[in-house]
């Protein structure tokens, strides 16, 4: 046997060996965790609902609210749970990066702020979330209502956030 | 179950795209038939949205079918076209097809993040629209079209998602690195006992492996990447490695559908490519051929998404469309150049070269927020040593690889090889591009795109032994003046 053919068979059982105790190894590191924990499970169905209410539960509501916004005209006004409010649900509904300001005090003074379309952000305040910042859209989080209206004008991207008294005031649909 | 038959349908394109090939791939048609399928589908898609042809799940399969029965008859002729849809491996490409499709159906394995469900969003824009224009524009220009597009046959049938395409990409990735490492034991002397072995212990670290088989279930890019990225690379080399340049046509289809796959698509193709642009063991003529797709499909697609930065000119578009088409520009004056042959002496530090301009860009980026790469790298040594779920797997790879790094000359060694330690110091500049440090745990962006070269390093490692073996036999094998020494005098 040649110092070659040492080397190739060396190398030949490196690989076998250290690929099947690896392979060993993770199968025993998979089977210590608990059969519920695990991060690979099979669900109760296929359908797509059963395996976000299963897996993702937020998620699924955030598909379904995006579900129910989709459908929905110009002007159409739409009631979201308070805890869908945050910045993912934001972007999954209407595709923007939007800012959550942390100055409630504004709302709970019913002074609703708008910023038009390509006007600078004057919210100081540390922002939630996202780095993007489109400057023609800001949401301001409310403070006490438990539901809040989205308004969703489509034609201009614009999403207004406001609790109940404010929408109220101004006579959305 | 719609989505087991577009499934198999675009496994059957493959198979008649590939019909030229099917005495030479015989089992490897089970493995190459769906990614060479989906390639296809991504190209005529794109060219559908790009010229604004209404899209719709039946006429891309349509029109995508007949390119594939033009791209094989234009290689053997009318009378030969439909050889891989004869061939018995298509029965059985169809039967393996049908089988995981209702398996898959039955067990309910599928994983969802909410990356899975933006990705289903734009599936479910596309579709119900015929256009991109419903899609959210954000997505688009970060998730890209190839996995909303392969999961639209799941939304025609209402489920809003397919089961099966990313577990039968998994399945023809695993069969593909095994027919291709079958290859390169033809090509070497390595006795069949030992082939088996080999195959057998790398196909249990695989399928062992959390983090690949939970990527065959999720809903997302990850599969479908290493796949695409297996093919191309892979076939490269063996054309390479055996002369077979019927094996860059394939090759290109998948490279070129990585480009629309992930918002780092084009930068990840120049990884995995640059080796084979920059090799002289593959004819100049060739390896334009597998270079062209790629550009045509960085244009159209750069041309698609460029509106929609347009619209939003607050983020700019230098950054993700010109800095692409640069990238695609960068591939072709490189490969331009090649054809000087002052150049031609120089051409393989090329792969060097490339690494060099990426481990730049990154040492600036470095000194401007060494934070950034500080925390990545932290977190990617956390991740690849537990916490993302990789097991002992990337352990074992990485001794191996650095093994066969040492070991191995050979042109398909060097295809395979090189692009991995490259791969790896883009994912660190990736990090500066996207302007944030990865993160510590399994949804980690790093952590993910250890998928992309796993499939790849699996071959390059079984290639590297074969390599190995073969240089073994070819020295213990008796030379021309130890045969005329053993001869008897009068002779």
């Amino acid at each position: 046997m040649t110092p070659a053919d040492r080397m190739a068979a060396r190398f030949t059982r490196y690989v076998i060996v250290l690929a099947l105790v690896g392979g060993v190894a993770n199968l025993g590191g998979e089977l210590a965790v608990p059969a519920e924990s695990r991060s690979i499970r099979a669900h109760s169905s296929g359908s797509l609902g059963a395996i976000l209410a299963d897996e993702q539960p937020h998620v699924r509501e955030r598909y379904q609210l995006y579900g129910r916004l989709r459908d929905l005209t110009d002007g159409a006004t739409i009631v979201v749970p308070r805890d869908l409010l945050d910045v993912d649900t934001l972007e999954l509904i209407a595709g923007l990066d939007v800012e959550i300001a942390p100055n409630r005090r504004r709302i709970t003074e019913g002074k609703l702020r708008l910023l038009p379309d390509g006007a600078e952000s004057d919210v100081t305040e540390p922002t939630v979330g996202s780095s993007e910042l489109y400057p023609y859209t800001i949401a301001l989080a409310s403070d006490d209502p438990d539901r809040l209206l989205v308004y969703l004008t489509r034609r201009t991207n614009t999403i207004l956030i406001v609790d109940p008294p404010t929408a109220a005031a101004m006579e959305l649909p | 179950m719609i989505d087991v038959v577009v499934t198999t349908w675009i496994g059957v394109i493959g198979i008649l795209a590939l019909g030229p090939l099917v005495s030479k791939l015989r089992w490897g048609l089970i493995g190459l038939a769906l990614p060479i399928g989906a390639g296809i589908v991504v190209s005529v898609a794109l060219t559908m949205l790009a010229i604004g042809v209404p899209f719709s799940v039946i006429a891309v399969l349509a029109l995508a079918t007949i390119t594939a029965g033009a791209m094989s008859t234009a290689t053997v002729g009318v009378r030969n076209a439909l050889l891989g849809v004869r061939s018995r491996w298509a029965a059985v490409v169809v039967a393996v097809h049908l089988v995981v499709g209702v398996v898959v159906h039955l067990v309910h394995l599928t994983r969802l993040t909410v990356d899975s469900v933006r990705y289903l969003m734009t599936a479910n824009a596309l579709q119900s629209t015929g256009a991109l224009d419903a899609a959210n524009p954000w997505d688009l220009r970060m998730r890209h079209l190839v996995a909303p597009l392969l999961h639209t046959g799941g939304v025609v049938d209402g489920a809003g998602y397919s089961a099966t395409v990313t577990p039968l990409f998994a399945v023809s990735g695993f069969v593909a690195v095994g027919w291709m490492a079958w290859q390169f034991f033809d090509r070497r002397a390595v006795t069949l006992r030992t082939r088996w072995w080999l195959l057998g212990s790398m196909g249990v670290l695989l399928v062992t492996t959390n983090r690949f088989v939970y990527h065959a279930f999720y809903v997302n890019g990850h599969m479908f990447f290493a796949v695409f990225a297996l093919v191309a690379i892979g076939l490269a080399a063996l054309a390479a490695a055996d002369g077979d340049w019927r094996l860059i046509v394939p090759a290109a289809v998948a490279l070129a559908a990585i480009v629309p796959l992930r918002p780092e698509g084009l930068l990840a193709v120049a990884v995995l490519i640059v080796p084979a642009l920059a090799t002289h063991r593959i004819p100049y003529v060739q390896r334009w051929l597998l270079l062209i797709p790629t550009i045509v499909t960085a244009v159209l697609w750069n041309g698609v998404i460029w509106p929609t930065f347009a619209i939003d000119g607050d983020l700019g578009v230098f950054g993700p469309v010109y800095g692409n088409l640069f990238v695609a520009a960068g591939l072709a004056a490189g490969l331009g150049l090649l054809a000087l042959p002052s150049v031609q002496r120089v051409g393989r530090w090329g792969p060097v070269a490339f690494a060099g301009v990426l481990a730049a860009y990154l040492g600036v980026s470095v000194i401007a927020e060494p934070d950034i790469l500080r925390a990545s790298l932290s977190a990617f040594g956390a991740n690849i040593a537990v916490e993302g779920l990789w097991g002992t797997t990337w352990w074992v790879l990485a001794l191996l690889l650095g093994t066969a790094w040492v070991m191995t000359r050979s042109v398909e060694s060097t295809l395979l090889l090189v692009p991995i330690p490259t791969f790896l110091l883009a994912v660190f500049a990736f990090a500066y591009l996207r302007d944030g440090a990865y993160r510590v745990g399994t949804g980690d962006s790093a952590n993910r795109m250890l998928t992309h070269i796993i499939l790849v390093a699996a071959l390059a490692i079984l290639a590297a032994v074969a390599e190995s073996i073969d240089k073994a036999a070819a020295e213990a094998a008796p030379t021309e003046s130890d045969v005329a020494a053993e001869l008897p005098e009068a002779a």
